[in-house]
C-alpha cells in the first residue's frame, strides 16, 4: 500500500469518528441505562434519598405555602384587607387630619381590575363608655354594607349581628366583658375631633364579636362611616385609609406591585400590599421557608455523599471493564460521558419518582384539604391559630420544584464527578489486572 | 504479503515492586511478519505478557525501540496510542472481558462504533463476524447467557471485525476446558491461513503453543528460543 493510500485512510477514519460521535453518545447512553440496573439496590437506595428529599422540599413548601396563604387572606380579611391607600404620612403620623379623596383613592383600586370589594374606613382613639363603666378603645368607622361581604370579624359575630344601619356598633367580647355591656346598650364614644373639638358619639350595642386577636377583642368599636365622619367633624369625601379585597390578588405578585406602586395621577398616596399590612405573617412565612430549606440542604449534603459513595464502589467494581474499554481504544472523556451519564439516570429517576409521590400526597390534599396536628399548630402564636380555617389546603410550589430539580441535578452531577476523575490516572494495564 | 509488522529492539522493562527492581524485559529483540502465527511461552515472570503489552501499546519499554506496522510508537501520547489500538490491533483477553451490558451484536458493534462506522455498515460487519464463527444464533444474548466458550469466540469477533493488522491473545484458553480450546484455536489458526491475520498469543498452554507456527520461548526477560515450527 502506497503511504498516500495510507493517509487517505488514516484521514477517513478521522473523518468517520467525527461523524459519528451522537453514534457513539446514543450508545453510551444505552450502556448507562443498563448499568444503572446493574446493582438495583443500589441504585434504588441512591434514588430513594433523591427522592426523600425532593418530597420534603415540595411537599413542605406547598404545604407551607397553602397553609401560609390562607393565614395571609384570613389576616387580611380579619382587618386591614389586601390593599390599602393612604395619606402619605398616615402610616407614620396616624392623625385625623391626614385623609385621602374617598373617589380618588377608590377609583385608584377599582381602575386596577383587581379588587372584588373596595371600601373606605377612618378611625381614631376614643374613651369608650357603658353606664358608670369607661375604657380607652379604638374606633373604627366604615361601610357595614361592603364589608359585611367580605370581612372574617363580621363573620364572627358571637352575640347578636353585624351593623347594618346607623346608630349601630359592634364592639370586642373583651371590652364589652370590661365595660359590662349587653346587647342593646348605649355606647358612648368620645374622642378629638379634625377641627380640634370633642368628637362624641352615642351608639346602640347590636353585635358582639370574637375575633381571635386579643388585642382587637379588647378595644375596637365598629361604627358606620357616616357617624364616624359627623362625629369627627370630617367631610363626607375624607377617608383614613380605602381597602381593597382581593382573594386572586394574594397569589398574583403582579396585583401586589399594582397596589403597592401605582405611582397615581400627580396626587401623592401611600400604597400598602398585604405584605406592607402584615409584616408578621410574612415574617412568619419566611422563617418557616428559611427552617424547610435547611432540612432540604441537608438532606441534599447526605444524598451528595451517598452518590459519591456509590460511584467510588461503581468505579473500583468497574476498573476491570473500563481497563478493558480503554485497552480497545475507548478515550477516558467517552467513560466520563458514561459515568456522567448515569448519575444524570439516577438524579431523574429519584427526580420523577420523588414529584409522582409529591403529587400524589399534595393533590389530594389540595383537593379535599387536611386538619392540622396539634403539635404543629403549637408553633405558631396563639393570635394566628384563632385564626386558621378548619381545613388547610395546600398550595403546590413549582418554585420549591424547580429548586429541587437545579440542586439535584447539580448536587448529583459533581458528586458523580469527584471519583470518576480517576478515568484519568487509569493505565489500562493495570485496570485490566485490578480484582472484581 | 510478508511486510515487517512488530519490530522491537533492544526491549528493556523494569517494574518496581516494594523499591525492588524487577527486570521484566532485558534488552529483547523481536520481529513479526505479516501473516506470522506466533506463540510466546515461558513460566510466569518470564516477560512474556510483558512483551505482549508493549507491542499492544497498552505498556511502554524504559528503553530499546518498538514499531507496530512501521510507526514507533515510544513518542505516542497516551491518546494517539489508544486510537492506533483502536485502528490496528485486536485483543483477546483472558477472561474475555466483554461488556456485560451488551448483546453479542452490540460488543462486537461497539468497537466498530468507536471507530466512527455507520449504523448500517456497522451491524453487516458484526453480522457477518458473528456468523463466521458460529454465533448467529447467539447475537442477542448478553456475556451472562453464554458459555465462556462461546464469550471467548464473541471476543475473538470482536477483536478481528476491525480487520486489525494484528491480533492479540493473552492466555486465550486459560478458562476454557481443552475441547473448548481445541475448538477456538482452531478458529485462530483458519484466521491466520484463511485471512492472512497476524497472531501473537502469550500461553503456558501447550495445546496452544501447538497451533502457533513459530514459537518464541522466553525466560528470565530474554529470548531463550525462537523457532519456526514445520509440519
Amino acid at each position: 500500500m502506497s503511504e498516500i493510500a495510507l493517509g487517505q485512510k488514516e484521514q477517513n477514519f478521522a473523518n468517520r469518528t467525527k461523524a459519528d460521535s451522537s453514534s457513539i453518545l446514543l450508545r453510551l447512553v444505552q450502556i448507562s441505562w443498563r448499568n444503572v440496573w446493574r446493582n438495583r439496590r443500589r441504585t434504588l437506595l441512591t434514588a430513594g434519598g433523591i427522592i426523600f428529599a425532593v418530597w420534603l422540599l415540595v411537599f413542605m413548601r406547598s404545604f407551607q405555602g397553602g397553609v401560609f396563604a390562607q393565614m395571609a387572606d384570613i389576616s387580611a380579611r380579619a382587618m386591614p384587607g389586601h390593599a390599602q391607600i393612604q395619606h402619605p404620612l398616615y402610616e407614620e403620623e396616624p392623625q385625623v387630619e391626614h385623609t385621602v379623596r374617598e373617589s380618588l383613592a377608590e377609583s385608584r383600586l377599582l381602575q386596577t381590575g383587581r379588587f372584588d370589594f373596595v371600601s373606605s374606613r377612618v378611625q381614631g382613639s376614643a374613651i369608650l363608655s357603658v353606664g358608670d363603666k369607661s375604657t380607652g378603645g379604638f374606633v373604627l368607622g366604615l361601610e357595614p354594607k361592603v364589608e359585611a361581604q367580605w370581612s372574617g370579624l363580621a363573620r364572627n359575630i358571637k352575640t347578636g349581628a353585624y351593623l347594618a344601619a346607623d346608630g349601630e356598633a359592634v364592639i370586642g367580647e373583651a371590652l364589652a366583658r370590661n365595660l359590662g355591656a349587653k346587647l342593646g346598650d348605649d355606647l358612648v364614644i368620645l374622642g378629638t375631633a379634625k377641627n380640634g373639638g370633642i368628637a362624641a358619639h352615642a351608639a346602640t350595642i347590636v353585635g358582639i364579636f370574637r375575633s381571635g386577636s386579643t388585642e382587637l377583642d379588647r378595644t375596637l368599636v365598629q361604627i358606620p362611616v357616616g357617624d364616624f365622619r359627623e362625629a369627627w367633624s370630617m367631610e363626607a369625601e375624607e377617608a383614613h385609609m380605602v381597602v381593597g379585597v382581593s382573594t386572586a390578588l394574594l397569589d398574583s405578585e403582579e396585583g401586589i406591585q399594582i397596589a403597592r406602586n401605582d405611582p397615581g395621577e400627580g396626587v401623592d398616596l401611600n400604597h400598602l400590599a398585604w405584605q406592607d399590612l402584615l409584616p408578621d405573617v410574612v415574617q412568619l412565612t419566611e422563617m418557616k421557608d428559611v427552617s424547610t430549606n435547611f432540612m432540604f440542604y441537608f438532606i441534599c449534603i447526605i444524598v451528595v455523599f451517598s452518590v459519591v459513595n456509590a460511584f467510588m464502589m461503581l468505579i473500583y467494581e468497574r476498573t476491570n471493564e473500563m481497563g478493558v474499554l480503554l485497552a480497545l481504544g475507548m478515550r477516558p472523556h467517552q467513560l466520563l460521558i458514561q459515568f456522567q451519564v448515569e448519575a444524570f439516570l439516577i438524579s431523574s429517576l429519584g427526580l420523577v419518582l420523588g414529584f409522582g409521590l409529591t403529587a400524589i400526597t399534595v393533590w389530594p390534599l389540595m383537593e379535599y384539604g387536611m386538619t392540622l396536628p396539634q403539635e404543629l399548630l403549637e408553633s405558631y402564636p396563639p393570635d394566628m391559630v384563632a385564626m386558621f380555617p378548619e381545613r388547610l389546603h395546600p398550595t403546590f410550589n413549582w418554585e420549591a420544584m424547580r429548586t429541587a430539580t437545579v440542586t439535584i441535578l447539580l448536587g448529583v452531577q459533581v458528586a458523580a464527578l469527584i471519583p470518576s476523575l480517576r478515568i484519568f490516572g487509569m493505565r489500562p494495564i493495570e485496570a485490566i489486572r485490578a480484582e472484581n | 504479503m510478508s511486510g515487517e509488522v512488530v519490530m522491537a529492539r533492544g526491549l528493556t522493562r523494569v517494574y518496581q515492586e516494594e523499591a525492588v527492581p524487577v527486570h521484566a524485559l532485558r534488552g529483547v529483540d523481536f520481529s513479526l511478519s505479516s501473516s506470522e502465527f506466533v506463540s510466546l511461552s515461558g513460566p510466569s515472570g518470564s516477560g512474556k505478557s510483558t512483551l505482549l503489552n508493549i507491542v499492544g501499546g497498552l505498556d511502554r519499554q524504559d528503553e530499546g525501540i518498538i514499531e507496530l506496522d512501521g510507526e514507533e510508537l515510544a513518542p505516542l501520547s497516551e491518546g494517539d496510542l489508544a486510537a492506533l489500538r483502536l485502528r490496528k490491533i485486536g485483543f483477546v483477553f483472558q477472561a474475555y472481558n466483554l461488556v456485560p451490558v451488551l448483546s453479542a451484536l452490540e460488543n462486537v458493534e461497539f468497537i466498530l462504533q468507536l471507530q466512527g462506522v455507520g449504523s448500517a455498515e456497522r451491524k453487516e460487519r458484526a453480522g457477518e463476524a458473528l456468523k463466521s464463527l458460529g454465533l448467529s444464533e447467539l447475537q442477542d444474548r448478553r456475556p451472562g447467557e453464554m458459555s465462556g466458550g462461546q464469550q471467548q469466540r464473541v471476543a475473538i469477533a470482536r477483536a478481528i471485525v476491525t480487520n486489525p493488522v494484528l491480533l492479540l491473545a493473552d492466555e486465550p484458553s486459560a478458562n476454557l476446558d481443552s475441547e473448548t480450546t481445541k475448538e477456538l484455536m482452531e478458529l485462530l489458526r483458519n484466521l491466520n491461513e484463511t485471512q492472512g491475520m497476524t497472531i501473537i498469543t502469550a500461553t503456558h498452554d501447550p495445546m496452544v503453543m501447538g497451533y502457533a507456527k513459530r514459537q518464541v520461548h522466553l525466560r528470565d526477560g530474554t529470548v531463550e528460543r525462537d523457532e519456526v515450527v514445520t509440519d
